[in-house]
């Protein structure tokens, strides 16, 4: 998985990390079980302090994404490791609490902001089937290749 | 007959070394030139490529200048050893020559791009893909047993035929096949070569380790398809590495086999490592050509960037005259250079000083204790 980090943007680095990480999770772009670069090897990759990257894989940990694996290091947990507690239920509510707050101040209607809630659904399953897509077509591309090839070697005969 | 054979292969050695010089601005990744960062689509544009030339131009001069020096003095000199001593100073003077033809070239760059409006499109965005490490990411170490297997018998070889050997044991020679100079016949004088065997697998390993511990530089203008290159840029270097530690080891091992042994062959023994270091250059020049810097010259089917952007990373702050990387906030020890192909140390890091003047120093002590162990 492709992770993308602004180095100028106003949205801290940890926490860019950290959202692109669920993010993934989310998407199916990493899976159960997949092994997620060690902290020194990310940070040297995007050329950034240790803290920070400790940071997000400490933050990760304790909400039950990542896993400390005996021979793999870390890796993305089992999905009933962080299935949405009562605690994480009451948490999202507040969170969301300022943002329909606003859109509501700005003239918002339900029906608009859940119509907005449906389309960020949507983006983050349509990767899911994507990826899997992709998949297929990669299949078909060296099916199509194999018989080509085995085309060429009949006219050889 | 021998003087000739020398100045050919040591001009052979120059012209080699000059072509891997000539070839670096083709084989740096596109979106460099000569250390200084430029959008892809202006490597060749008429100003770039004239700066290009520039380098081409001064750099062959000079090189073909060295190489008729080096060949009219040895010619007229009353010294008939001279031609020995020249090969060093000749090659040291290449890399000062390039390293100045370089750094005008550098200077050119700065100032067409002071001049340029390319500034507009830059974005400190970094890239990493996170499964770098998976799948096939090094060339399998465990070929370092086979190291361990030729020094083992090496200095088997010695021992079992220690009493056959002569009492004098020819140690220079010419193609003539007339002897310079022989040594004492002694274990220390015998052990010298598995000692630099055990040396030089030392130091590949190490930097085999060293290439392990790179970190990914992901060109943000075709995020997925230099992924996969930057990965296989790695593990085929790495492999190389590996084969090329194996091949030293090996070439050393014979030529005391040829010299001392009970088929001696003084001629073999000395095209042994004429093979091997030309073979060796001739495939570094391949490698460096078919992969390029950073695997940029690499062929990536089955994957596409869906609209390779126009975006570049400038981190030209961070490269002191186009060559030294120095960054303090970037904790990695090793990075990609900017001209040429391999790594170079990031020079904000002191780990990364110790392992350089280490091997330094390592190369030194070695060396010393070899002269000290023949005599």
């Amino acid at each position: 998985m492709l992770m993308y980090i602004d180095m100028e943007s106003e949205i801290p680095i940890y926490v860019q990390l950290r959202n692109q990480f669920i993010e993934g999770i989310a998407t199916g772009m990493l899976r159960e079980g997949e092994v997620i670069p060690s902290v020194r090897q990310l940070a040297s990759d995007i050329g950034i302090n240790l803290h920070t990257v400790n940071k997000v894989y400490a933050l990760l940990k304790q909400e039950g994404f990542f896993t400390i694996h005996r021979k793999s290091g870390v890796i993305v947990s089992q999905r009933d490791a962080y299935k949405a507690s009562e605690l994480y239920q009451a948490k999202l509510k507040a969170e969301i609490r300022p943002l329909i707050a606003e859109a509501k101040c700005r003239g918002l209607s339900e029906t608009e902001f859940l119509e907005y809630c449906k389309e960020v659904y949507m983006l983050l399953s349509v990767q899911e089937e994507n990826k899997h897509e992709r998949k297929q077509e990669n299949k078909q591309e060296s099916n199509q290749e194999n018989q080509r090839k085995n085309k060429l070697s009949q006219e050889v005969k | 007959m021998d003087f000739t054979i020398v100045i050919i292969t040591y001009s052979m050695s120059l012209l080699l070394i000059t072509l891997i010089f000539l070839i670096m601005p083709f084989i740096s990744r596109k979106n460099l030139s000569f250390g200084i960062t430029i959008p892809e689509d202006q490597f060749n544009s008429e100003e770039v490529r004239k700066i290009r030339k520039g380098y081409l131009i001064e750099g062959s001069i000079i090189s073909i200048l060295i190489l008729m020096v080096m060949i009219v003095y040895s010619l007229g000199s009353s010294d008939e050893e001279i031609i020995y001593k020249m090969l060093a100073p000749a090659l040291f003077a290449e890399l000062g020559v390039f390293g100045i033809v370089f750094l005008n070239a550098y200077r050119k760059m700065k100032v067409l791009k002071e001049n340029s409006e390319w500034k507009l499109i830059t974005r400190d965005v970094v890239i990493v893909e996170t499964s770098m490490q998976d799948g096939k990411h090094m060339f399998s170490p465990l070929w370092f047993v086979l190291y361990v297997v030729i020094i083992a018998l090496n200095i088997f070889f010695v021992m079992y035929y220690y009493d056959v050997m002569p009492d004098q044991l020819p140690t220079n020679f010419g193609f003539d096949g007339v002897v310079t100079h022989y040594t004492q016949k002694s274990i220390g004088a015998l052990l010298s070569m598995p000692l630099t065997e055990v040396f030089l697998g030392f130091i590949f390993i190490i930097m085999y380790y060293m290439i392990g511990r790179t970190k990914q530089q992901v060109d943000i203008a075709k995020p997925k398809v230099s992924a996969i290159q930057n990965k296989r840029f790695r593990y085929l270097w790495s492999g190389f590495i590996v084969f090329t530690g194996l091949m030293m080891i090996l070439c050393f091992a014979l030529m005391q086999v040829f010299m001392y042994g009970p088929k001696p062959s003084l001629l073999i023994a000395g095209i042994i490592p004429l093979v091997m270091t030309f073979g060796m250059i001739g495939a570094v020049i391949v490698m460096s050509v078919v992969i390029g810097q950073s695997g940029s010259r690499l062929s990536v089917k089955n994957n596409k960037d869906q609209e390779p952007s126009v975006f570049i990373r400038d981190d030209d702050r961070f490269w002191k005259l186009g060559s030294f990387y120095f960054n303090k906030n970037d904790p990695s020890l090793f990075v990609e250079k900017r001209f040429g192909v391999g790594w170079t140390i990031n020079c904000a890091r002191p780990i990364a000083w110790l392992i350089f003047v280490g091997i330094i120093l390592l190369t030194l002590g070695f060396s010393l204790a070899t002269v000290y162990l023949s005599k």
